[in-house]
Order: structure tokens, then C-alpha cells, then sequence
């Protein structure tokens, strides 16, 4: 019979084996986890991913063409300003370098104001225009920025040196160039050169305005006529735009001014005040007041 | 000291003391090969086996069948020496003390003197063979050339090819017999025969499915295991009958005291 001693050896070794074997359970039953967790997330966590991640390049993607457009938008409507002031074949380069060392305090208030200084600057020569922008991202995540479309001319930092703008004539006046004002991916890390083209034609005025039937284009082409001092046309195209819209505060103004150098004061007091007797504008009553006070400029 | 009721249990499988000769499957195919190969006019057998099949117990059995038939002889422990060896097998053959002979040649010449032209050659069944010394095997093969004896060599699988390799049985082994393990069955029924043969029929139901399924995954199927296995189990659960009574399941056999009793056989690495 055996000894109790070697009962209790037995037992210990039992004891041993017991842990053991629950141990490589406890191993295999951890491994088995692994392997089911590891197999979920293969598939289906991580195709979950993947479309996440084509979902956001496609919000990315219309993101950026949504800025396109507002950039192609914010070209046409500078043409528009421009071509009622300029109708000359005279054609004005400017060129905007971003210094590195101010990037990062620029702001796109900067860029808005430069521009519209630079207009207002150059109206009076009659000249169209060609912008160049030199866009340098500073750091990932200014090119970022632009990669995501968010900015373009939004947030991302610019600073315009009027020095720097170059002047040239051209003969023609052009759209801008898509491509030149959207920088691909691989174009981030260089230099970027924005050109905008001022289009300046009545003709092309008019032909918009056919198209589209838009107060905008009876509007500019009235400002237009108007800073060639072509009174008639000018009072002509602001009863167009007042048919489309009779509420539109500057169809009223440049009928008004055209009216008023057409040496009919009288007709363009009466239609400023029938216009304030149902509505109420501050640019209304200023002109108003300059047109009895004779005070009317260009 | 009592005894337990596992005392008797235990003792039922000490091997090689009780002569249970349990009726196999595997083992009845042998053994019929082995009865036709006494008959059929061979000179060199060889019959081999894991070590525990069964070979040593089919041997025995067949020369108890068979001793009072026909001239058989048994020689179940191996032998180192020329002259020990032909010394036993003259007072084997003849029942009598043998006469001085120096070696082979006289030993022939006075068995070829002693028995009669027509009879029979001798099966002798030798187990163990394959610790026999090689001239000594030599020896026996020129015994076996004389056709007055035949010879059963009983081998360990091991060493089957060893046997084989030599020269001297390469052209001499005419018939060569296998024994294999037990499959799970043939385990099963070999311990419930044991138990029936020994009027412990309650104890037969002690044993389920899931016991015969550890103790097959613990021994092979190797008849000297199970016995090996299960005289240690009883053993350990004579213990606790004796000494903590309220540790044993009476109902039924706990898996404890398998796996300890394959822990102490190093069956199971603890």
C-alpha cells in the first residue's frame, strides 16, 4: 500500500499539473480572443474605415470644388467691378509675394483690402488687370488648410505687397484660369501662381446678361455706361435692371445719377423720394441730399 | 491492516504474476498465425511487438495449449551463454539432466544420436530474443538448418529491424508475425474481462466511457501500461478507502484519481 508520504508527493504533483492545464486553458482561451477580436476588425471594423476614409476624400473633394466655384465667383464679380469702370485694352499685372517671416500674421482681411485698394487705385487708369499670387504654406497645417479646401482665400494667411504688383498690358481680357488658382497636391510644397484676368467688354456685359437675365449684369452695365458718362444708356440699363427687380436699392441710385446728369434733377428727386415713401435707405437719403444740394460727384 | 476493497482489485493487475490470458481480437488473429506456422515445415519465425502488446502472454498461452500435443518448447527468459543455453534445451527436449558436451557439434550429434529421423523438428518459442548474443543467435540458426528444431523468435518492434539486418536472418526468416496495441475496444474489453475473470463484476461498472477514453489516451493500448495503470490506480484508491474514506466517490470513479495515478506512472508530465 502506499505511504502517506507518497500520497502527499502525488498530491503536490496533481496540484502542479491542475495549474498547468488551466493555465494553458487560460493561454488558449486568450489566444482564441485574440484571433475572434483580430477577425472582427478585419471584417468588419476596418472596411468600416476605409469607407470612412473615401467618404471624407469625397467631402474633401467637394469641399475644394465648392471653392472653386467661389473662387471662380469671386473672379467674375471683380471682373464685373472692374468692367464698369475700365473698358480700355489696357491690361494691369499685379504680382503679391508672401514674405515668409509674415505669414503667419497674415490674414485674408489683407488680401480683401489689397485688392480692393489696388482697384480702386487703378479704376481710374482704365486698365485691366492680372493678379499673380505667390502662395507659400508656412507649416502642415496651413497646406493642409488648403488641401481641405477650407481656405483658399478664407483663412489662409496672405500678405500683398502693392511694391510688388507688376503692371502690363495685354490686348484681351480673360477668364481666370481654373488651374492656375487651384493648387494640386503635389504643388503645395512650390510656389503658386494665382493669375487673374479682369474681363472688361460691355459687349461681354451684355452677353452675360442675355444669358442669364441677372440684375447683376444690368447693374454693372448701368456703373459701366455710366463711368463712360453714356448717361442715356446708363439711365436705359437701370430701368432694365429696376423691371427685374423694382425693389433693388441701386437700380433706383443710378437712374437717380443718370437722370441728374441728364440735366433732369427734378425726375431723379421725385423717383428717390417715391422710393423712400415705401422703403428705408441710408444711401437713398445721402444721394437724395446731394441731388438737391447739387453736390452729386461722379 | 484491513483491507480495502481495492486490495484484491489491485492485485488482479500486477503484471505478469496472474496468467489472465484475455481473448482479443488482435491477439486471436496472432495467435491462429502462430498455431499455422508450428504446422507448416518453417525453420525461423519471427513474431514481434511493442514492448507490453501481449507477446511474452500469447507465447505462454500457446505453449500451455498446446505442451501435451506437440513437441513445444518455452523458453521465456533470455540466455548469454552457448552452453547455458543448449543445457536447458536438452533437459527441455529429453526431461532429463544433460550429458558433458563442449559445445554445438556435440550437442547436435548426441540430440541427432537421441531422436528418431521421422519426428517432427521441436518448436521451441524463445522471447526476449533480441538480448541474445549474436553468435549465440547464429547457433541457433545452424539448430534451426539442422530441421530438427524450429525456432519462434518473439522481438520487440525496436529491434525488428535490427534482427532483420543481419545477415543470417536476411534469407533465414521465413514468416514473420506482428502483434499491434489494443485499439480503445479491445482495451475496454480487456479490462472488463479481467475483472469478470476475477468475479469483481460490480467494479465493471466503475468504470464509464470518459475512464476507458483517459485510460486509452494515457497507456496506447498497450496491455503492460493498462496493467501497470491500473494497479497503480487501485493502489491509490486503497489509500483513501483506508485512510480518508470521504475523499473517494463510491458512486463513481473520480478523474483525480486517473490522472494522479498516470502522474505516477509518467504517463501525464506534471
Amino acid at each position: 500500500m502506499l505511504s502517506t508520504k507518497d500520497i502527499v508527493d502525488l498530491e503536490k504533483k496533481y496540484s502542479r499539473y491542475i495549474f498547468k492545464k488551466r493555465l494553458k486553458l487560460f493561454i488558449v482561451i486568450i489566444f482564441l480572443l485574440l484571433t475572434a477580436m483580430s477577425t472582427f476588425y478585419f471584417l468588419f471594423y476596418a472596411p468600416n474605415i476605409k469607407k470612412k476614409i473615401v467618404d471624407t476624400n469625397k467631402v474633401i473633394k467637394s469641399k475644394i470644388e465648392k471653392t472653386n466655384n467661389i473662387l471662380q465667383q469671386k473672379d467674375t464679380n471683380f471682373t464685373k467691378i472692374e468692367n464698369v469702370k475700365e473698358d480700355t485694352n489696357l491690361t494691369k499685372t499685379k504680382k503679391i509675394i508672401i514674405p515668409k517671416k509674415n505669414i503667419s500674421n497674415m490674414t485674408e482681411e489683407i488680401i480683401k483690402l489689397d485688392i480692393n485698394n489696388t482697384n480702386t487705385s487703378n479704376m481710374n487708369n482704365n486698365m485691366d488687370r492680372k493678379l499673380i499670387f505667390h502662395i507659400k504654406p508656412s507649416s502642415r497645417k496651413a497646406s493642409n488648410v488648403l488641401l481641405t479646401g477650407k481656405l483658399r482665400l478664407n483663412t489662409y494667411f496672405l500678405n500683398i505687397k502693392n511694391s510688388n504688383i507688376k503692371q502690363k498690358n495685354t490686348n484681351t481680357v480673360k477668364n481666370i484660369n481654373k488651374n492656375d488658382t487651384i493648387p494640386k497636391e503635389k504643388d503645395v510644397k512650390t510656389k503658386i501662381h494665382i493669375v487673374m484676368k479682369d474681363i472688361n467688354s460691355i459687349q461681354y456685359l451684355k452677353n452675360k446678361f442675355q444669358k442669364t437675365h441677372d440684375i447683376v449684369f444690368a447693374l454693372m452695365l448701368c456703373e459701366n455706361y455710366y463711368s463712360q458718362k453714356n448717361y442715356r444708356e446708363s439711365l436705359k440699363w437701370s430701368i432694365i435692371a429696376n423691371d427685374i427687380d423694382s425693389q433693388s436699392e441701386r437700380s433706383w441710385m443710378w437712374f437717380a445719377k443718370s437722370k441728374y446728369k441728364l440735366n433732369k434733377r427734378e425726375d431723379a428727386i421725385k423717383a428717390l423720394k417715391a422710393f423712400l415713401k415705401s422703403n428705408e435707405s441710408k444711401n437713398i437719403r445721402l444721394l437724395l441730399r446731394d441731388i438737391v444740394n447739387g453736390e452729386l460727384n461722379d | 491492516m484491513n483491507n480495502s476493497q481495492f486490495t484484491e482489485l489491485k492485485n488482479i493487475f500486477i503484471d505478469g504474476a496472474v496468467f489472465d490470458y484475455v481473448n482479443l481480437d488482435k491477439s486471436s488473429a496472432a495467435y491462429e498465425k502462430l498455431i499455422q506456422t508450428i504446422d507448416k515445415p518453417l525453420k525461423l519465425i519471427l513474431f514481434y511487438g511493442k514492448p507490453g502488446a501481449g507477446k511474452t502472454f500469447l507465447l505462454e498461452k500457446i505453449y500451455r495449449d498446446f505442451k501435451k500435443k506437440k513437441n513445444i518448447i518455452f523458453l521465456p527468459r533470455p540466455f548469454f551463454d552457448e552452453i547455458e543455453f543448449l543445457k536447458v534445451l536438452y533437459i527441455k527436449v529429453f526431461k532429463q539432466e544433460p550429458p558433458k558436451f563442449n559445445g554445438y557439434d556435440e550437442f547436435l550429434s548426441i540430440v541427432d544420436s537421441k531422436l528418431d529421423k521421422n519426428q517432427d523438428a521441436i518448436t521451441v518459442l524463445i522471447d526476449e530474443s533480441q538480448l541474445y548474443p549474436n553468435d549465440l543467435i547464429e547457433k541457433i540458426r545452424l539448430l534451426a538448418d539442422s530441421r530438427k528444431f524450429k525456432f519462434i523468435f518473439t522481438v520487440h518492434k525496436t529491434g525488428k529491424e535490427d534482427i532483420l539486418a543481419k545477415d543470417y536472418f536476411k534469407t533465414r526468416i521465413w514468416e514473420t508475425i506482428e502483434l499491434e496495441d489494443s485499439t480503445y475496444l479491445e482495451s475496454k474489453i480487456y479490462i472488463e474481462k479481467k475483472l469478470i475473470f476475477h468475479n469483481k463484476f460490480e467494479y465493471v461498472a466503475m468504470f464509464k466511457e470518459k475512464h476507458y477514453k483517459l485510460i486509452m489516451k494515457f497507456t496506447n493500448g498497450n496491455l503492460r501500461s493498462i496493467n501497470k495503470f491500473l494497479y497503480k490506480l487501485f493502489e491509490i484508491l486503497e489509500y483513501y478507502d483506508l485512510s480518508n474514506p470521504s475523499k473517494i466517490n463510491q458512486r463513481s470513479l473520480q478523474i483525480k484519481f486517473l490522472e494522479m495515478a498516470a502522474i505516477s506512472q509518467g504517463m501525464l508530465n506534471a
